[in-house]
């Protein structure tokens, strides 16, 4: 799975491969109740080729924010006050003041976030959330397990691709289920699913 | 729209008039463009600052800081290029830097070396993996032509609205499928 190859002629870089995974969450979460209405999605992950590709064929604003590339995750300050963990999150979402999500992507950005800084990001994105808001996740079964750093997209209304992620390898905070929920105020989590490789699929609903 | 000149046989546009024009005051640019018959060519070692408009397809190797609105052309800005400014065009292809809000009338594609801070309007939207891009995209598809998209959006969509309509049996509901 490696992206980069050394050779026997130097180092060749080799595009990351790509597989795709059935996901049993997503039709619910592309099922609820748009009607054919303009919806607005926050991807806070890397922009993906085949994301785009999809929302494409709905009438739809796609937002979209690289929180894996952000310093704030890359070098974390860790004597940020709440308070400025929130701005430094305001600031790098860059959503308008009207901007209503119907759709949050959060891939697995929990788990590179600490406890301060999931509570820092959602309440940056309370503002923004309806009852009606739906997310999707991957959490960790538990703390102590070992993730690789995956990028994702979706390929499909029930199916995600997955591909190791260019970037260098962030700091990991895995949280299981029951602490993860604990720092999210905004969401419950509505349905969740146990993958192969330790990271647990979650669909998650408003709590507002 | 621009002052043209015909390009010379080794295509080149910008590089002799490099000098000059890095001499030029910045908000007074000097004509920059070259006629190449069917597109204006800003090339790598200009820098424009100001607003753009015309009526020819428009591609940019160099500094642009102002709006771009080319409502029916198609603009390209190419890997060397810096681009600060609001665009408006039918199609813009980007392959550079590019700081502001992108009006891409039938559709806007960013390809892998892109990098582009700002809001997409367009019916369709195409980038590829590697590029970076912060900001929102607006699509709404129902523009498109169903000839025009491609076979496995085709596909796609049957798919979508298979699962949709599944899922709507279920619950009453579901995300409809253009």
């Amino acid at each position: 799975m490696n992206s980069v190859a050394d050779t026997a002629m130097g180092s060749a870089v080799i595009a990351p491969k790509e597989w795709s995974q059935a996901s049993q969450l997503f039709p619910t979460l592309f099922g609820q109740p748009y009607m054919g209405r303009k919806i607005t999605v926050l991807d806070i992950g890397a922009a993906r080729q085949r994301t785009v590709a999809f929302f494409s064929q709905f009438k739809c604003r796609l937002h979209i924010v690289d929180l894996y590339s952000a310093d704030l995750l890359k070098q974390p300050v860790t004597e940020m006050s709440p308070t400025e963990l929130q701005l430094a999150f305001k600031q790098l979402l860059g959503l308008n003041r009207q901007s209503a999500i119907d759709i949050c992507l959060f891939w697995d950005i929990f788990n590179y976030l600490d406890p301060a800084q999931i509570k820092a990001l959602c309440m940056v994105l309370k503002p923004h959330l309806h009852r009606g808001t739906r997310a999707h996740g991957f959490g960790s079964r538990n703390s102590e397990i070992m993730l690789a750093d995956l990028e994702y997209s979706i390929q499909d209304a029930d199916s995600f691709g997955v591909t190791q992620r260019r970037l260098n390898r962030l700091p990991c905070h895995p949280l299981p289920q029951a602490k993860l929920i604990q720092h999210m105020s905004i969401f419950s989590i509505d349905r969740g699913t146990l993958l192969a490789d330790g990271r647990q699929e979650m669909l998650l609903k408003s709590s507002l | 729209m621009f002052e043209k000149r015909k390009a010379d046989k080794q295509g080149s546009l910008g590089a002799q008039k490099n000098t000059e024009l890095q001499n030029a005051p910045v908000g007074q640019p000097k004509a920059t463009t070259t006629n190449t018959g069917e597109k204006a060519v800003i090339g790598a070692g200009i820098k424009i600052n100001g607003d753009i408009t015309g009526n020819e397809n428009l591609v940019i190797r160099g500094k642009v800081e102002g709006k771009i609105n080319l409502g029916s052309n198609e603009v390209e800005i190419e890997d060397s290029a810096q681009v600060t400014a609001d665009i408006t065009a039918k199609v813009v292809k980007i392959s550079g830097n590019v700081q502001g809000d992108i009006i891409g009338k039938e559709k806007v594609v960013i390809s892998k070396s892109g990098n582009v801070r700002g809001n997409i309007i367009a019916p369709r939207v195409t980038l590829e993996d590697g590029a970076k891009f912060k900001g929102s995209i607006d699509m709404d598809p129902s523009d498109k032509a169903a000839a025009g998209l491609p076979l496995s959006s085709k596909q796609n969509t049957e798919k979508v609205k298979a699962v949709a309509d599944n899922t709507q049996r279920e619950s009453s509901l579901g995300l409809k499928s253009r």
